[in-house]
Parts: C-alpha cells; structure tokens; sequence
C-alpha cells in the first residue's frame, strides 16, 4: 500500500504530452489542452487517463473547500466519504487532484476496512483558480469523485 | 544524516470498537523544489513523501504526498 513505489509520471507536462498525442489518434477523441477552460468533460477525462478507470460523479463523497482563498500556499481541504467501512463495503484509497497544478495528483489517503475512517481534514497548495477532484476507489474497483471549484488569489506552487 | 522522529501522542487506553485519536507531530526541514541557491542552482525539493500509521504491523492509515 503505502510501499509501492509511483512509477507513473503524474506531472503536468506529462499528462499533456500523452494527452495530446492520444487525442491525436483518436476521431473526435478528447483533446486537452493548456488554455481549455475547466470543463467537467476534461477532469473526467483526466481522470480517466491517470487512472485507466472512468470515474462517476456520486454523492457519497463530501468534499468541503472554501470557494475563493486568498493564499494559494494552504488551501484548506476537507473530505468524507459515507461508507460503512466493512469487507464487503469501504474505500481503499482516496486521490486529490489539481489539473491545473504542475504535479496533478496532489496526495492519495490510504483507508483500510475496520480501522479507519475515510475521513481528511488539511490544507493544500493550489497553482490558480481551479476545479479540485476527490476520486475515491472502492474495494469493487469502482472509482466515486466529486469536485468544487476554487477561486485562488496567489499560485502556491511557485 | 539528519534522521528527525516524530513525537506520538496515543491514549493509554481505549474501549473496543472506540475510536480513538492519534496525534504525531513531526519537525523536518523541508524544500520546495523552487528557490535558489546563491550559486544560482535549484535548491531540489525535498518533503515528507509517505506517512503511515501502522496498528500491530498493518497499516491502517496512509498518506503520499507528491
């Protein structure tokens, strides 16, 4: 869990170039770019390509984030995710992602049945006014996300 | 090396099935990958990458941090 190493390259410019050279392949396919404002079409797809999953909107997961902070350096985060927390029901780990950071992934909450509570409370640095997505995978595999839009003053990450 | 631990804050005892709080508290210089050195070379980042809390060796709560 926590020992494996992250092979994938999560940066920003990483993610582009395999966008772009994927998008190019494909008919119609989603193309992401730079300059594409916030649209929910591109975090899925984000998503979707860090993750190899399709992720579905759901309501199980509470994310809790003020809509505009003026310091970009500690964005306070706050999320939950109703689940019961038993073998058969409970989240194995949870991913936040800032697409517009220079390093999207920005943590990843590992929870195990019984013991823990998916439950996080902390502050995070936000490049620029953005959509910040919480994707929770399941012990089925199947990946619940939701997002808020947060308006930044300074970019935290330079 | 430089190898700092983390203080660990645990209640002595706990009823079953209670949960309980942990408290760790950690001090540990840390770079963000963005200044510079006078020389005028990047300083690399350098931050606390994993946490874990482990309970009788499995770990029932961890963190990376990227």
């Amino acid at each position: 869990m926590v020992e494996e190493t992250n092979t994938a390259s999560f940066t920003r410019r990483a993610v582009l170039t395999a966008a772009v050279a994927a998008g190019g392949g494909l008919a119609g396919g989603v193309f992401i770019s730079p300059l594409d404002a916030s649209d929910s079409d591109d975090d899925v797809a984000i998503i979707k390509q860090l993750t190899g999953k399709t992720p579905v909107e759901s309501d199980r997961v509470h994310l809790v984030m003020p809509r505009t902070f003026p310091n970009g350096y500690t964005v306070p985060l706050s999320f939950e995710i109703d689940s019961p927390m038993t073998e058969a029901d409970h989240v194995r780990h949870v991913r936040v992602f800032a697409p517009r950071n220079p390093l999207i992934e920005v943590a990843r909450f590992y929870f195990v049945p019984r013991r823990s509570e998916p439950r996080v409370s902390t502050r995070i640095r936000l490049a620029g006014p953005q959509d910040v997505l919480v994707v929770a995978e399941m012990n089925d595999g199947a990946l619940l996300m939701t997002k808020t839009w947060v308006e930044v003053a300074t970019n935290g990450c330079a | 090396m430089f190898n700092p631990t983390p203080r660990v804050q645990v209640p002595s005892v706990a009823a079953k099935g209670e949960t309980f709080q942990v408290k760790a508290l950690i001090s540990h210089q840390m770079e963000t990958g963005l200044r510079r050195d006078p020389k005028g070379d990047v300083i690399p980042r350098k931050i606390i990458n994993k946490f874990a809390c482990r309970y009788n060796d499995i770990v029932v709560f961890g963190v990376d941090l990227h």
